[in-house]
C-alpha cells in the first residue's frame, strides 16, 4: 500500500539511501540518527542494508569510510538482523573499500576492523562471523605486507618475506634467529614466564634441525614457516601485553584518581574534543529525556544523573569501567600497529551509548545538515511513544507476542502516568526511559539496575527489562524451555542442543533396557577442576577442534573434556601430508606443532588399523570406551 | 502445530489481553471466573501478568499441566509451551508470569489452588537485575585483567539469603540462580540447610554450579549426575555430610564443614572464571539474630557482598547492628504469601522422597542400585557428635574481635565433631542412611586395627568430601555382617569409612 506516511520497505530504503548523501564527513549526528532509524525500522532491514552497501560502493573514496562507520554503528548498536545481513557481503564491502582509499584511511579501517574482533559484551560473540573476519584478516595481512608505510617496513619485513619470499632454509634460519632474540628479550623482561625459556630452547632445536644438510620437503618447510609466523605474532602480542600492563598500571592509577574526584574528564579525550562532540550531540536538556546510559557517559551531565540515580557511587564505578574499556581498545591497537598516536574519532562514535534519543533531540541534532526532510518526516511518523516502541519490538517474529507486548507497553504507560501523578518526576523519568530503550540493548538496561532497597521495592520491571530473561533470546527450543539468541552462532548452539535432545530422547526410550546408576560425587580437588562444559558441552565458540560435540552425558560414555581430546595425539609420519581426512566425519585433521614433544601432531586423533581418525569420532562409533566417573579404588 | 490452529491461539491471546485491559477499569474478576472447565475435564486458567497460580498436591495426586500461551515459570524456571508437565506427590508450588499466560491442567484436581495477586516476583526480579549488573561489571573487570594478563579474578555477587523458617529462602535461591543461568551465567547454588535436600539427600551441605535449568517436576533430586541419560543436563555438586537435622546439634561440626566448603568454593572460583563471574547464592537454615556470629563468619568465609533478608524486617534491622559489614549491601525482600508452614509430616515426606530418588531415580530415569554384603569389622563407622544445647557459648570464650575465627574453626578437637561408633550393630544401624566418606588419604588399616587415634582419621575425612550414600538393608549381629544398598555397582566400596547420619529410610 503506497502511503507517503507509511512507505514500503523499498521506498524506505531508497529514501534512506538518498539521505545518506549527507554523509560527506565523519558526522556523529548523521551516523547516530541513521543508526536509530535502522533500529526503529527493522522491517526494512534488508533494504537499509542494501542502501548502506550501495552508499559505500557509490561514495567517492574519501567518503567511503564514513558510510563504513555507519555500517559499524548499526551492527554494534542494533545487532541482529543487521549483523547477519551485513555479514554476507562484509568481506567484499571491506576489501573493495580498502583497495580504493588512501593510506591514512586504511589505517582507520584497520582500527575499525580490530574492534570487530572483540566479542560483544552481552553475546560474547564477534559482530560478524569469525569466518568472514578471518578472511578479512588474511586479506589485510597480505595487503599490509606489500604496502606498508616506511616506518613499519622494518617491523614486518620478516613476515612479509616469509609470506611472499622463496622458501629457503636460509630465510627460515634468519627468521628463527630473529625470533630467538625476541623471545630472549621477553625472557629477560619477564623472568617468571617459563614458556619463554621453553620456546627459546625449542627454537634452538628447530634451528639445528633445519641447519642439517638433509633435504626437507617443501610442504614441511611451509609448515615450519606458518608456525614461525604464529610464534612471531604471539611474541609481539605478549610483548605488547607487557607494555600495556605497565601502561595500564599507570592508567588505573589515573582512573582511581579520577574516581576520587569525579566528575572529571575521562582519559583519552581532550576537553576540546569533548566539547566539540557535545555541541553536536546534546540538545537543550529541558527538551530531552536523556537516555541514562548515554548521560552517564559524560561527566558534565552527571548532575542530572545524580538527582535520579539511586547509587551514584556504583554508577560512577560502572561508568569508569565502561569508559576504561572504550579508552583502552585504541591503545592496544596503537601498539600493535604502531601507527599514529592520535585517537580515531570514530572510536568515540562506536561507543555503545549511541542509541535512541527522543525526537526533539533529533531535530536539534540535524540542524545544519542537508537533505534531512526525509529524516524529519520519519521522526514525525514515529511521533508517539507507543509507535516507536512497537517498532522496536518488531524484532520478535511472532506476531501474536508482539501484539501482546504492544498492549503491555500501553499498560505500562498508563501505569506510569498514574505513578507520575503520585510519585513525581524522577520515577517518571526512570520508567519512561527504560520503556523506550530498544529491546536489543541489554547492556544499557542492565547498567541502570542498582542494588538499593528502593530499587528492589519500587521498581516496576518494564516490558523490555522482562525481555532480558525471555524475548532477548527469541529462539526457543521446541523440546524444552531453553532459549537461544537469534544470531548465527547461536543457531549453531541450538543445533548442538537439538542434537543432544535427539540422542538423549533416544537413550531415554531405551533406558529401560540399560542399567543406570547414580554416580559418585567428586572429591574437592576434582570438583574444583570440573568444568560445566563437560556436562553441557561447549557454550562458547571454542569448538574449533571439531568432534567436541561428544558431550552426551549419556550412556556409559561420559563427556570428553577438551584437555582429554587435546592429549590424544598422533604424530605426523614423515611421508604424510599435514592435512588428512577423518575416516568417520570426513572433516579435516590439520597438524599443529606440539611444543611439548617438539613434533608435528594431530590432536584429538587416534590411529586405528593404519587410519587416523578423530578420537571423539572413534569413541562415538566404536563405543568401546568404558570410562567411569567412579573413583577407581581397590 | 498446524497452521489452521494458529488463528485460535491468536484469538485466545487477544482475549487474555483484553481481559487484562479490562481489569484496569473494571473490578477484578474472581479467580474462578478465570478458570474454565471444559467438557473433557481439562481446566484452563488465565493468569494475569505479575500474578501467580498456586497449587497444592497430596501424596497420591498426579497433576498434568500444559502452557497454552504466554510465558510462565515455576520458581524462575521457564515452562515450555511444547511440553506436558506432570507433578506427582506432596508438593506446594506456583506458576508465575510476567506477561500473562494461559495454562491447562488435567488428571487431578489440586487439593487447593488459587490465583494470587500478591506475587513477590517483581521484587525478586529486581533483585536479580541488580545482581546481574554486578556480574556484568565483574565480567568487564576480568576482561580488562585478561588484557594485562593479570591473575586477579573479579567475582560476581556473593549472596547470602537469611530468613525465618518457611519464608521462601530455597525458592528465592532457585529463582535467582535460574534467572542467572538464563542470562548465560553459571552461579554456584550453595545449600547450608541440613533439613532440605538440594540435589542430594538431606543432612548434607552442598555447592552446585547451575549450568542448566532446573527440573521443575522433581524439585529436590533427579538432577544430580548419573550414568544414564537425562532430559535436563545433570548437576555436579560437591557434598559435605553433616548428618543431623538441626545445625544447633553440633555447631562446631557445622562451622567446620562450612569452612571446608568455603575453601573448596574459593579454589573453584580461582579455576573457573565463568563460575566466579556468576557468583554464588547461599540458602540457609532458619538463622535467628542469636546466630549473628555464625552469619558473620559466613560473610567472611564466602566473601559475601549481598545479604538478603527475606520476610523479616526486624531481623534485618538487628543484623545491621550486629554485623561488621563495610562492603556488604543489606537488603530485604518480602516473604511470599504463598509460603505456608511445612509441617513435620510434609517435610518428612519430602526427605523420604529425595532418599528414594537418590537410589532409584525418577520416573523418567529409573536407576538400579546394588546390594553389597560386608563384614562389620572391615568398616569404620563415624557418627556426628550431638552436643547438647551449647547455644554458641563456645564462641563467647575464644572469640576474638579480629578475624581469628578462621583459626578457631580450624583448631578444633576433632573428637568433638565426630565420634567412632564403638559397637556397630542392628540397634544403631538398622535402616540408617550412611554417607561414604573419602578416606583415600589415610592408611585405613591402621585405624581398623586401632593403631592410630581416630582423631586423625576424622580430620582427614572432614577435609575431604562425601562420595555418596548407602542404606542399611540388614545388619546381622550374629554373623557380624552388614548388607548395604549402594548406588553404583562396585566389588568393593570406594571407602571403608562410613558416617552414620540421623536419617532413616523405610522401603
Amino acid at each position: 500500500m503506497p502511503d507517503p506516511n507509511n512507505p514500503t520497505p523499498e521506498q524506505f530504503g531508497e529514501e534512506f539511501f538518498n539521505s545518506l548523501s549527507a554523509l560527506t564527513f565523519n558526522s556523529r549526528p548523521i551516523i547516530e540518527s541513521h543508526t536509530s532509524l535502522a533500529m526503529e525500522n527493522l522491517d526494512a532491514a534488508s533494504e537499509i542494508v542494501k542502501a548502506v552497501e550501495k552508499r559505500i560502493k557509490r561514495a567517492i573514496p574519501s567518503q567511503k569510510l564514513y558510510a563504513l562507520y555507519l555500517l559499524d554503528s548499526i551492527c554494534k548498536n542494533v545487532g541482529v538482523p543487521y549483523t547477519h545481513l551485513f555479514n554476507i557481503n562484509i568481506f567484499k564491502t571491506f576489501t573493495s573499500v580498502y583497495s580504493l582509499v588512501d593510506d591514512p584511511t586504511r589505517v582507520k579501517m584497520i582500527k575499525l576492523f580490530k574492534t570487530w574482533k572483540i566479542p560483544m559484551p552481552i553475546t560474547g560473540l564477534t559482530v560478524f562471523q569469525q569466518e568472514q573476519l578471518d578472511r578479512i584478516e588474511q586479506f589485510l595481512i597480505k595487503a599490509t605486507a606489500s604496502n606498508r608505510p616506511p616506518e613499519q617496513q622494518h617491523n614486518d619485513q620478516q613476515s612479509s618475506r616469509l609470506l611472499n619470499g622463496p622458501l629457503g632454509k636460509d630465510a627460515l634460519i634468519f627468521e628463527i634467529d630473529e625470533l630467538k632474540n625476541l623471545v630472549n628479550s621477553r625472557r629477560i623482561q619477564m623472568p617468571s614466564d617459563k614458556k619463554a625459556s621453553q620456546r627459546f630452547d625449542l627454537l634452538q632445536q628447530l634451528k639445528t634441525i633445519i641447519n642439517q644438510p638433509t633435504v626437507i620437503a617443501p610442504q614441511q618447510l611451509e609448515a615450519v614457516q606458518k608456525q614461525l609466523i604464529t610464534i612471531r605474532e604471539d611474541e609481539i602480542n605478549k610483548l605488547n601485553h607487557f607494555k600495556m600492563q605497565q601502561q595500564q598500571q599507570r592508567e588505573s592509577a589515573a582512573a582511581a584518581a579520577a574516581a576520587a574526584t569525579a566528575p572529571a574528564p575521562l582519559p583519552n579525550f581532550t576537553t576540546a574534543q569533548f566539547q566539540d562532540l557535545m555541541k553536536l550531540v546534546s540538545p537543550p536538556p529541558e527538551q530531552t529525556h536523556i537516555n541514562l546510559a548515554t548521560s552517564s557517559m559524560y561527566p558534565f551531565q552527571q548532575s542530572q544523573q545524580r538527582t535520579y540515580g539511586n547509587n551514584p557511587t556504583t554508577q560512577d564505578y560502572y561508568n569508569l569501567i565502561k569508559a576504561f574499556t572504550n579508552g583502552q581498545v585504541p591503545t592496544q591497537q596503537q601498539q600493535q600497529y604502531q601507527i599514529s598516536q592520535v585517537n580515531d574519532p570514530h572510536q568515540n562514535n562506536s561507543r555503545p551509548s549511541s542509541s535512541v534519543e527522543n525526537n526533539n533531540g533529533y531535530k536539534s541534532n540535524v540542524s545544519g545538515l542537508s537533505n534531512l526532510d526525509f529524516l524529519q518526516g520519519l521522526m514525525k511518523k514515529g511521533g508517539t511513544r507507543s509507535g516507536a516502541t512497537q517498532q522496536s519490538t518488531n524484532t520478535r517474529n511472532d506476531a501474536q507476542k508482539m501484539n501482546e507486548n504492544g498492549q503491555k507497553q500501553y499498560e505500562f504507560q498508563t501505569q506510569l502516568q498514574e505513578s507520575t501523578l503520585l510519585g513525581g518526576q524522577q520515577e517518571h523519568l526512570e520508567t519512561f526511559d527504560s520503556s523506550v530503550t530498544p529491546l536489543l540493548n541489554p547492556d544499557e538496561l542492565i547498567s541502570k539496575f542498582d542494588l538499593t532497597q528502593s530499587f528492589i521495592n519500587n521498581h516496576v520491571p518494564t516490558s523490555n527489562e522482562i525481555a532480558l530473561i525471555y524475548e532477548l533470546k527469541p529462539n526457543q527450543c521446541s523440546n524444552c524451555p531453553k532459549r537461544f539468541f537469534d544470531i548465527n552462532e547461536s543457531k549453531h548452539l541450538k543445533e548442538l542442543h537439538l542434537d543432544w535432545h535427539f540422542r538423549t530422547n533416544k537413550k531415554l526410550k531405551e533406558s529401560s533396557k540399560n542399567i543406570h546408576n547414580r554416580s559418585w560425587f567428586l572429591s574437592p580437588s576434582k570438583w574444583c577442576e570440573f568444568k560445566e562444559d563437560e556436562i553441557i558441552g561447549p557454550l562458547d565458540n571454542e569448538a574449533e577442534s571439531g568432534g567436541l560435540e561428544v558431550n552426551s552425558s549419556t550412556g556409559k560414555k561420559n563427556p570428553l573434556s577438551r584437555e582429554e581430546l587435546f592429549k590424544k595425539i598422533v604424530s605426523v609420519p614423515e611421508e604424510s601430508e599435514n592435512e588428512i581426512t577423518c575416516g568417520v566425519c570426513t572433516e579435516k585433521l590439520i597438524a599443529k606443532f606440539d611444543e611439548d614433544s617438539g613434533e608435528w601432531v594431530w590432536r584429538n586423533a587416534i590411529k586405528v588399523r593404519g587410519r587416523v581418525l578423530h578420537y571423539s569420532c572413534w569413541i562415538e562409533t566404536d563405543g568401546k570406551d568404558n570410562r567411569d566417573r567412579s573413583p577407581e579404588r581397590s | 502445530m498446524s497452521a489452521a490452529s494458529l488463528p485460535n491461539i491468536d484469538a485466545s491471546v487477544l482475549k487474555s489481553i483484553l481481559n487484562q485491559a479490562h481489569q484496569k477499569t473494571q473490578p477484578k474478576p474472581q479467580p474462578d471466573q478465570n478458570a474454565k472447565l471444559q467438557a473433557d475435564g481439562n481446566i484452563t486458567i488465565d493468569i494475569p501478568a505479575f500474578q501467580e497460580w498456586r497449587f497444592e498436591l497430596l501424596a497420591k495426586d498426579k497433576l498434568k499441566l500444559k502452557l497454552l500461551s504466554g510465558t510462565a515459570e515455576i520458581f524462575g524456571t521457564e515452562l515450555s509451551p511444547n511440553m506436558e508437565y506432570s507433578f506427582q506427590g506432596s508438593m506446594r508450588s506456583c506458576i508465575s508470569t510476567f506477561r500473562g499466560c494461559k495454562i491447562q491442567y488435567w488428571n487431578c484436581q489440586p487439593s487447593s489452588e488459587y490465583i494470587s495477586e500478591e506475587s513477590c516476583m517483581k521484587q525478586y526480579l529486581n533483585l536479580h537485575f541488580a545482581l546481574e549488573k554486578q556480574r556484568y561489571q565483574s565480567k568487564y573487570a576480568n576482561k580488562q585483567a585478561k588484557l594485562v594478563s593479570s591473575n586477579t579474578i573479579s567475582k560476581g555477587p556473593r549472596v547470602l539469603i537469611i530468613g525465618p523458617k518457611d519464608s521462601g529462602k530455597t525458592s528465592l535461591s532457585r529463582i535467582l540462580s535460574s534467572y542467572a543461568e538464563k542470562m548465560d551465567n553459571q552461579p554456584l547454588l550453595i545449600n547450608l540447610n541440613p533439613r532440605s535436600s538440594q540435589f542430594v539427600i538431606p543432612g548434607s551441605l552442598t555447592a552446585t554450579p547451575i549450568s542448566d535449568m532446573f527440573n521443575v517436576e522433581n524439585m529436590s533430586l533427579g538432577e544430580t549426575i548419573t550414568t544414564g541419560p537425562s532430559f535436563y543436563h545433570q548437576k555436579q555438586p560437591i557434598v559435605e555430610t553433616f548428618g543431623m537435622e538441626k545445625y544447633q546439634d553440633n555447631v562446631k561440626l557445622y562451622r567446620y564443614l562450612i569452612h571446608q566448603l568455603s575453601k573448596t568454593v574459593k579454589t573453584r572460583f580461582e579455576n573457573d572464571s565463568r563460575v566466579a563471574e556468576s557468583g554464588l547464592i547461599i540458602d540457609t537454615p532458619a538463622f535467628t539474630i542469636s546466630d549473628h556470629q555464625l552469619i558473620q563468619e559466613l560473610i567472611n568465609w564466602f566473601d559475601i557482598n549481598v545479604l538478603v533478608v527475606i520476610g523479616n524486617e526486624r531481623l534485618l534491622f538487628d543484623l545491621k547492628k550486629k554485623l561488621y559489614y563495610p562492603e556488604l549491601e543489606l537488603v530485604k525482600v518480602n516473604k511470599s504469601s504463598g509460603c505456608v508452614d511445612k509441617d513435620d509430616r510434609f517435610e518428612r515426606e519430602l526427605q523420604q522422597r529425595s532418599i528414594k530418588e537418590y537410589f532409584y531415580g525418577i520416573e523418567s530415569l529409573q536407576l538400579s542400585p546394588y546390594t553389597i554384603t560386608l563384614n562389620l569389622s572391615d568398616l569404620i563407622f563415624l557418627k556426628p557428635k550431638e552436643v547438647e544445647d551449647v547455644n554458641m557459648s563456645f564462641l563467647g570464650g575464644d572469640q576474638d574481635e579480629d578475624d581469628n575465627d578462621t583459626n578457631s574453626v580450624e583448631n578444633v578437637s576433632f573428637n568433638r565433631l565426630l565420634e567412632r561408633l564403638k559397637e556397630p550393630s542392628s540397634d544403631n544401624l538398622a535402616n540408617a542412611i550412611l554417607a561414604l566418606a573419602d578416606d583415600s588419604n589415610v592408611e585405613i588399616n591402621k585405624y581398623l586395627n586401632n593403631l592410630q587415634p581416630d582423631e586423625t582419621l576424622i580430620e582427614a575425612v572432614l577435609k575431604s568430601s562425601t562420595l555418596g550414600f548407602c542404606y542399611v538393608l540388614h545388619c546381622d549381629d550374629a554373623k557380624k555382617k552388614i548388607k548395604l544398598l549402594i548406588p553404583s555397582p562396585v566389588q568393593q566400596l570406594p571407602t571403608k569409612t562410613l558416617i552414620l547420619t540421623q536419617y532413616r529410610y523405610h522401603e
